[in-house]
């Protein structure tokens, strides 16, 4: 899953200092393993370096100077772009798509948008599989709805993710 | 035990939350089992109605062993003859201060006064009745209170009278007082035999319908037993919780029961059962069947709903039931239905109208065997019809398949049907054709019409009055006396009716009459000839008279042409008495007058019996035969056929109950099935059809089964009574019409159900 | 292809407080297989109910061929379920009194097919559903893959345009609902009728060729939006 693109994401609602990020990502989506301060740097300032945020002055204070970064226009149509990509179907992609729901949520865009993307993109594959697996032999079968019961696990999430948006929306809002 | 009861009444009625199955369940459950009660309640009334009735007419009984102290009371019965019946008066009259009066007065009424019953007051207003209204005379003061009745339509007239008029007659009684110990009778018995056959050939489809109604909205209730079963409940227990459901419909049936039968108790004194009216008050169910009614019949619809369970068993995750239901045992009913056909046929053999009472008993039993029998073959001929039955259109298949499936309930519920349908058959046939042989005597009317004959003590006083009468043609008289013919061993005795040729022409048809002809009506006993003597009777023996010869020249007039007084007797003018040995009819001979009029007869005949009145009991005049008694017979038989008619309409409304609940719960069950065949476009009308269908078939198969077994048991009662047979038509016709019509209304109130079922709501299976 | 056999535009129905549809467009084409996908209670069994003509919008509009289902009466709706559409729904809608046979041969004989006829065809329809052995025997007594592939004959016995199948797999286990599935919608190719599946599961909805979302009574189909 993208760092790079979730801190980008988190920048959309208002300037924030890099110690802020790195708070916000780990109140989101840590779960247990919280983002190094070099990481936070590093990938700040590769987004500088390709224009999708910039410096929005410093701040004084008593600790050390702090740097405050602000999302650009061309990093808004980046978020926008990897939220309405279906991610690519395959197993263990719940943490890319929590992020991109809460993102989605965080931002005020339309999870439930997201969701049905996913959704059609899954279907599509299951859809492969399920043609494939109509024609194949038995092994094709077996390997077939293997995929095929993953999938389903998948688009299960999904459904109770959407089913869930509101009391998300609560918890990830405050 | 008692929790599992409480638990199941919880469940029954528990805190408003009853689906409309079982709220429909047990409304029908106290429906039935109330009218069973509301029957049964005035059925083990039956005991105390005949006590009380018993003890009455014992209490009326009077007491000739002269009391010292008592003024005797004179009474003298008085036989009112009015067309085929007798009115009862009784001529009282004290002979002193001290006189016993009869139960039912409070006092005794004074000459020119009369006390009637209500029954006599109602008989007064028939036309029959005014003749006898018209003989009493006097005034009515008032009536006669119950102790003086024997039924509450008792005829009863106390009539006032000088007790010097009744002190010198021979025929007077003297009463000192009245009572005596009450003793049970045979009326009691055959009375209480009566109404119990009634009651139980009403009681069997009730039962039937509470059965049905019982098991209705089963399969709801079994999940909810299974559910219980989930919590530990044993299946014991699970099927005590299933009786006290069934028995709160029962106690509420109960109540429901009571009610009715206190509510309708005073209106049974208005009823006319079997020409015989019941005091309402009477009606007091004897304890000990109101103890049996209590605890057998809730006993019976909870029975019921256990049987019900029977192939069931709840378990824990759903309800299990024993695949095919046994398989019928066929050898009992035909066992039955064969004893009792064999029971019929033998009568046949015995020759017609001689048999004797071992006929009778063979055919009560033969037919009772037929009707149980034919009842308990009707599921399966129900099954085997319809098994036999394919194809059709596709409503007339879900029908077929739907009874091929389970025809059992449908089939319990109309063979009681057929029981009472085939058992009015037979009394409605029986009633008619004995109204059809009434004997044919009395038939023949003279060319002018005779309105009245009077006989009787006074007979002489009476010839003025009648003839003062303006609608009294003329009177015509007539002496009746006994001739002995033959010799003294081989005698025989001959009436002897002598009469003018006017007074003739009253009684046969004489043709050209002169005076000294002699007529034979029928087959006499005396041929022309023969000598004999008048004879009259005395308490010593018979005293004979002088000798005539009947005369050579006899004409003979067929029976059919004559009256019944003259039927087997000689016409004599009085020339012919003459004319042979001079004989002359001895003082003794009976006199009668009897009156002609141009004008109405029976308008004529209350005038005469008015004009009679102040003779009283001592001059008898009463109408000719026919005059005013055939409307009675018919009277009779309509009531007899309306009661017929009501217990078959009931017994097929029940049936149609039962019809009902059937459909509602089928309809219920296949709420599915139904709401997708709507979905697919299939019409409501093929569904309703199929519905009709199944209804139609168990009913038709019940009514053509019902009027073969009716006809079957009644051609041999007919041909024991030598009666002729004549299917009443009407009654199997409406019978068959209401079962029609019966059968359109199940499926008609089905209707609104089967529309709901196949709305959306149906296919909503979350 | 040509345009779409049956359309809905913006359907909206009311039962008492509920509000099942509000503003549901859905179009079927001749042929294909259309997946209406959407959590419990989100209206897309009551979106079933309005494209075949068993319920009626409170507003919007369906055509089925060009022509408005919504002005058509009752009986008209109930004589066009009968012979252009098929219906498979989760259990219980065999005639539990008819025999497997008579079961798929009663669409044909409410048309007025002659009953040996119509029995034959029945018959082949129960042997390409694999279960020509079932014929005589009852409903109840088979089991529930078994009485779903009567009920997957009885609902293409007629040559319909259109079948409707609500949660055809739904009281099944994967196995048999995967064979029901592929039964149904091979022989729905093969007749060239167009499939309705209104489902929740995702494994069941593969063998659409497209689907709809329904959530919370609103449904967009872009090919209506194209």
């Amino acid at each position: 899953m993208s760092v790079s693109r979730t801190l980008l994401a988190l920048l959309e609602p208002g300037p924030r200092h890099g110690y802020d990020l790195k708070r916000a990502y780990d109140e989101q989506f840590a779960q247990g393993r919280q983002l190094a301060y070099g990481q936070v740097y590093s990938t700040l300032s590769r987004l500088l370096r390709n224009g999708l945020v910039e410096e929005a002055g410093v701040e004084h204070g008593a600790g050390p100077d702090r740097k405050r970064y602000t999302i650009t226009d061309a990093g808004v149509t980046d978020v926008e772009t990897w939220l309405g990509t279906a991610e690519n179907p395959e197993p263990y992609l719940q943490n890319t798509l929590y992020t991109k729901v809460v993102l989605a949520l965080l931002s005020g865009r339309s999870a439930t948008e997201v969701l049905d993307t996913q959704r059609s993109a899954h279907l599509k594959v299951m859809r492969e599989l399920t043609r494939r697996k109509t024609g194949g032999d038995l092994a094709d079968q077996l390997i077939c709805d293997h995929a095929l019961f993953h999938l389903e696990a998948d688009l299960r999430w999904l459904e109770l993710t959407a089913a869930r948006l509101d009391a998300l929306a609560e918890v990830v809002r405050p | 035990m008692i929790r599992d009861l409480l638990l199941g009444l919880r469940l029954a009625v528990g805190g408003g939350r009853m689906s409309g199955q079982a709220l429909l369940r047990l409304c029908m459950t106290t429906l039935g089992v109330g009218l069973a009660v509301a029957i049964l309640l005035p059925a083990a009334s039956a005991t105390t109605i005949a006590n009380e009735q018993s003890a009455r007419s014992a209490g009326q009984t009077p007491l000739t062993e002269p009391v010292s102290g008592v003024d005797p009371l004179y009474q003298l019965d008085w036989f009112i003859e009015t067309g085929d019946r007798y009115l009862q008066a009784v001529v009282v009259a004290p002979s002193g201060p001290d006189t016993p009066i009869p139960p039912g007065l409070d006092r005794i009424p004074s000459p020119g006064e009369v006390v009637a019953s209500p029954g006599a007051l109602d008989f007064f207003d028939t036309p029959e009745g005014s003749t006898a209204r018209a003989r009493i005379g006097g005034e009515v003061v008032g009536e006669v209170t119950k102790p003086g009745l024997g039924m509450a339509n008792d005829q009863v007239v106390f009539v006032g009278a000088e007790p010097e008029r009744l002190a010198g007659e021979e025929r007077v009684q003297e009463v000192y007082s009245f009572g005596v110990p009450p003793s049970g009778g045979l009326r009691d018995v055959t009375m209480v035999a009566l109404v119990s056959t009634v009651a139980v050939i009403l009681l069997l489809p009730l039962l039937i319908f509470v059965t049905s109604a019982s098991r209705m909205g089963a399969a709801q209730r079994e999940r909810r037993l299974a559910a219980l079963r989930l919590l530990g409940v044993s299946a014991r227990q699970v099927r005590r919780i299933a009786a006290a459901e069934s028995l709160v419909g029962a106690l509420a049936g109960l109540a429901l029961g009571g009610g009715l039968f206190v509510a309708l108790r005073p209106l049974i004194a208005d009823l006319d059962l079997f020409g015989v009216r019941f005091f309402a008050e009477d009606f007091v169910p004897a304890w000990p069947l109101v103890a049996l009614i209590v605890l057998v019949v809730p006993g019976l619809a909870v029975g019921a709903a256990i049987f019900g369970l029977r192939r069931t068993i709840v378990e824990p995750l759903g309800v299990v039931r024993h695949g095919k239901p046994t398989r019928r045992r066929m050898w009992w009913r035909w066992a039955i239905t064969g004893v009792g056909a064999l029971l019929l046929g033998s009568t046949l053999f015995t020759e017609e109208r001689s048999g004797g009472p071992e006929v009778g008993v063979a055919l009560a039993a033969g037919s009772a065997l037929l009707l149980i029998g034919v009842a308990a073959l009707l599921p399966w001929a129900v099954e085997k019809t319809v098994a036999r039955l394919r194809g059709g259109s596709p409503s007339w298949q879900f029908a077929v398949r739907r009874l091929q499936l389970e025809s059992g309930t449908a089939s319990r519920v109309v063979s009681g049907l057929v029981v009472v349908l085939a058992g009015s058959i037979l009394i409605q046939t029986l009633v008619g054709a004995i109204g059809l042989t009434e004997p044919p005597g009395g038939t023949w009317r003279s060319q002018t019409p005779v309105v009245a004959e009077v006989s009787g003590e006074r007979a002489d006083e009476a010839l003025p009055l009648l003839e003062a009468e303006p609608d009294v043609a003329a009177v015509h008289e007539i002496t009746m006396s006994p001739l002995n013919v033959g010799a003294y061993q081989s005698s025989a005795t001959v009436g002897l009716v002598t009469g003018d040729c006017a007074a003739l022409a009253t009684q046969a048809e004489v043709g050209d009459c002169a005076d000294g002809d002699v007529f034979a009506v029928g087959t006499s006993a005396a041929t022309g000839g023969d000598t004999g003597r008048f004879v009259s009777y005395s308490d010593s023996g018979p005293v004979f008279g002088p000798e005539w010869t009947v005369p050579d020249e006899l004409r003979h007039i067929p029976a059919e042409s004559a009256s019944s007084l003259a039927s087997s007797t000689l016409l004599v003018t009085p020339g012919a008495l003459e004319t042979l040995g001079g004989a002359t009819p001895p003082e003794a001979s009976e006199r009668a007058y009897f009156a002609t009029t141009t004008g109405d007869p029976k308008a004529a005949f209350v005038s005469a019996a008015t004009a009679l009145s102040p003779l009283g009991w001592e001059a008898d005049i009463r109408p000719p035969m026919g005059l005013f008694d055939s409307v009675r017979i018919d009277e009779s038989t309509a009531a007899m056929r309306g009661i017929m008619l009501t217990a078959s309409l009931f017994v097929l409304a029940v049936a149609a109950l039962s019809l009902l609940l059937l459909s509602v719960e089928q309809t219920t069950e296949r709420r599915r099935p139904l709401a997708a065949l709507s979905a697919a476009g299939v019409p409501l009308p093929v569904l309703a059809r199929a519905s009709l269908w199944q209804n139609a078939i168990p009913v038709t198969v019940g009514v053509v089964l019902a009027v073969a077994a009716g006809i079957g048991i009644t051609l041999p009662t007919l041909r024991y009574g030598g009666l002729e047979f004549s299917v009443d038509a009407g009654l199997i016709g409406v019978v068959c019409g209401a079962a029609v019509l019966a059968v359109l209304a199940a499926t008609a109130v089905t209707l609104p159900l089967l529309r709901q079922v196949t709305r959306l709501d149906g296919l909503r299976a979350e | 292809m040509t345009g779409p056999l049956l359309v809905g535009r913006d359907l909206h129905k009311t039962f008492g407080a509920t509000q099942a549809l509000r503003g549901a467009d859905v179009s079927v084409r001749a042929g294909e297989v259309l997946a209406v996908m959407g959590p419990s209670g989100s209206g897309k069994s009551t979106l079933l109910h309005c494209l075949a003509g068993i319920v009626t919008p409170d507003s919007g509009s369906i055509e089925y061929q060009g022509r408005d289902l919504v002005a058509m009466s009752d009986a008209e709706r109930s004589a066009l379920r009968r012979t252009d559409f098929g219906f498979v729904f989760q259990f219980g809608q065999l005639v539990p009194e008819l025999t497997c046979l008579e079961n798929v041969a009663l669409p044909l004989r409410l048309g007025g097919v002659k009953r040996k006829v119509a029995e034959a065809k029945a018959r082949q329809w129960l042997e390409r559903v694999e279960v020509g052995e079932l014929g005589a025997r009852r409903p109840g007594d088979v089991s529930g893959g078994q009485g779903q592939r009567v009920a997957v004959a009885r609902a293409l016995v007629g040559d319909p345009q259109v079948v409707f199948a609500d949660e055809p797999t739904g009281a099944l286990d994967s196995l048999n609902g995967e064979t029901v599935m592929q039964l149904l919608t091979e022989a729905a190719r093969s007749a060239n009728a167009a499939v309705v599946l209104v489902t929740h599961e995702a494994r069941v909805a593969a063998h659409s060729d497209r689907e709809i979302v329904v959530r919370d009574g609103t449904a967009t189909d872009r090919e209506l939006v194209s």
